[in-house]
């Protein structure tokens, strides 16, 4: 089951990759498009927008729960020992759940209306059809509530009895105070 | 409730919620949602959660964002961190501090190929300072010049925090990258001459390295340096000029210029599957992360504008007739206390609905506003206790150096930052020429 989910996982970032190099390209081609020949790629702003960003915008986000990446400030308690912090993070998790849940199960509904009106934007002189993004955005947040309740249930383990699993070794040994999370390396 | 209490209440619970490790983005985003079921109703509380991510992400001004970033990575993976810094020594090491000016240089012209202060300063750190060390300069010094410099990488374009502030100050966002040039440079300057002052007068802080050879060898190496740098320069260059003449938008300078530093990297055989799918994956994660943040953000701010904490803001301002010599020191020092706690995403996305509306009652540009903002926030980067640039040279240096040591060795820089400070508030043409004089 679990290496089920971490295939998945994996495989929706790579998705999220390949969207962002086909991005790469397609913007690249629609500026010396315009630039060079006079004639842009019809639709690209609105393409792009609507899945490739929807793409690499969702459907990482399990990878970064997986890789306890999402940002949080850890200041406050550095001073706490490490499994009362592991418990105090489980029950946190528990709002993290309830919130990508409530998102998931929002996403679904816009998603399943969406469908049925075949949801398209104007483009040039004719439509460009958005409505499978919508799934795209329940996908991803759907992947990552699942996520997140797997490191709730393992952070309460931990917190309750102490074994730390084997996967988040490194996290607790490592130093908490100079620990930067990854996404703030790029601000 | 009165709207005071009720955006003061919520600014307070969710600083509670990011302390005890809940994810920022999911703090903003809870304590937003049950300010909406509490003035309205549970359906409108559930429409502004159904809404907003999809709202934010398909945007098209942000999807420069990860462009940017894949542009910053394929450069740094094709070596240009290496070749910049190569140059910048040979070229500028028989000055004071040479080491240190080289590093200072060499960041700069990284931050022209990397939107972000972190990741510039990441990269020189690993570069620059085991060479300072090694040629005997203070580990202070050392520190200090990396961690700040580092900062550049935010304001000279591309730039993920204008990016930002763009979008949602509703302002040009090829304006705000072309205004954050002359600050940059004039930040590059000053840390510069601070860094050559300096070690003219102690000069036991930085001993002069002899690059053994002689002076036709030296400029035979100088010029044969810049081959594998010139390159990007010119594309990066190219990248500016364009945004400057209406040629292209942010995103496309962003993908044109991911694909040129692919090409670049093809051509010097440095482009392999790996160095794509790290740059690429990098991209990627980063851009999710910053979003998730935005969505609790954006619906923050939404909830904010419902209390009507924006037009409070700026009816106070009114009221008082403040002269706005007096708001930028209370701006000022708003910005520098978040900058100390928060994380610099979490300071731009909170402060923009509160300092936004009194700019605008005093009539104030907002790429002014914009540049100020985004100098804050590095500035934040620096301070203690919660500097991050401070903590990733920590990072890469280990148990060489001290934090304490750093952070003593970027308390000259953030001297330096309180005279550029003091110049881009006291003279916003050093801000808006570039961006006013363009068509």
């Amino acid at each position: 089951m679990k290496r089920l989910l971490d295939a998945v996982v994996t495989g929706a970032g790579w998705i999220a990759g390949i969207a962002t190099i086909i991005m790469m390209f397609h913007v690249t081609i629609d500026v010396a498009g315009r630039q060079l020949f006079g004639h842009p790629l019809t639709g690209t702003v609105e393409i792009v927008s609507a899945y490739n960003m929807i793409a690499l915008a969702f459907l990482p986000l399990a990878l970064i729960a997986r890789e306890r990446g999402h940002i949080i400030v850890e200041l406050f308690t550095g001073w706490m020992k490490m499994r009362p912090r592991t418990l105090l993070d489980a029950f946190v998790a528990i709002i993290t759940l309830v919130y990508t849940s409530v998102f998931t199960w929002k996403a679904i509904e816009v998603a399943i209306d969406k469908t049925e009106i075949r949801e398209a934007k104007e483009a040039g002189i004719g439509f460009v059809e958005i409505w499978p993004a919508r799934w795209i955005v329940a996908i991803g947040f759907g992947l990552m509530a699942v996520y997140v309740l797997v490191l709730m249930l393992r952070d309460f383990r931990t917190g309750i009895t102490g074994e730390i699993h084997p996967e988040d070794v490194e996290r607790h040994g490592g130093v908490s105070s100079t620990h930067i999370n990854q996404g703030e390396e790029q601000l | 409730m009165s709207p005071e209490l009720l955006g003061f209440g919520s600014l307070g619970l969710v600083l509670l919620l990011i302390a005890i490790r809940m994810p920022i983005g999911v703090a903003l985003g809870v304590v937003a949602f049950l300010g909406f079921w509490f003035l309205r109703n549970e359906r409108v509380a559930f429409a502004v959660m159904q809404n907003t991510p999809f709202e934010v992400a398909a945007n098209w001004g942000l999807s420069a964002i990860p462009m940017f970033i894949l542009m910053g990575a394929v450069a740094h993976s094709a070596g240009i961190s290496e070749a910049l810094f190569k140059a910048a020594r040979l070229w500028l090491s028989s000055l004071p501090g040479g080491l240190a000016v080289a590093t200072n240089m060499a960041s700069a012209g990284f931050a022209a190929a990397s939107g972000s202060s972190v990741a510039t300063s990441a990269t020189m750190g690993r570069l620059a300072i085991p060479e300072m060390l090694k040629a005997g300069y203070a580990p202070s010094l050392a520190a200090g010049v990396v961690a700040s410099s580092g900062t550049l990488g935010a304001l000279i374009p591309p730039s993920i925090m204008f990016v930002i502030y763009g979008v949602f100050a509703e302002v040009s966002i090829t304006k705000l990258l072309i205004a954050g040039v002359l600050p940059g440079i004039l930040t590059a300057a000053v840390y510069s001459a601070m860094i050559i002052a300096r070690c003219k007068l102690n000069p036991k802080i930085a001993p002069p390295i002899g690059l053994g050879m002689d002076k036709d060898e030296l400029w035979r190496e100088r010029w044969r340096s810049l081959a594998p740098v010139w390159p990007l320069l010119v594309l990066i260059i190219g990248m500016i000029g364009g945004l400057y003449g209406g040629v292209f938008t942010p995103t496309e300078a962003g993908a044109a210029g991911a694909f040129l530093s692919c090409v670049i990297a093809a051509v010097q055989w440095r482009l392999t599957f790996e160095v794509i799918r790290t740059s690429v994956m990098e991209a990627v994660k980063t851009t999710a992360q910053l979003f998730f943040v935005a969505y609790g953000a954006v619906m923050y701010t939404k909830f904010l504008a419902l209390v009507g904490v924006p037009a409070m803001m700026a009816t106070m301002v009114g009221d008082w007739a403040v002269d706005p010599v007096l708001m930028l020191v209370a701006v000022s020092i708003i910005y520098l206390i978040l900058g100390m706690f928060l994380d610099p995403l979490g300071v731009l996305l909170l402060t923009l609905p509160i300092v936004q509306p009194m700019f605008h009652a005093l009539g104030l540009d907002p790429i002014w506003l914009g540049v100020i903002v985004v100098k804050y926030i590095e500035i934040g980067l620096l301070t203690p206790p919660v500097g991050f640039n401070a903590y990733v040279v920590k990072n890469v240096v280990g148990d060489r150096i001290p934090l304490e040591t750093i952070f003593k060795g970027i308390g000259w820089f953030l001297a330096c930052e309180a005279v550029i400070m003091f110049l881009i508030l006291a003279f916003p043409q050093i801000s808006l020429w570039l961006p006013n004089s363009m068509n």
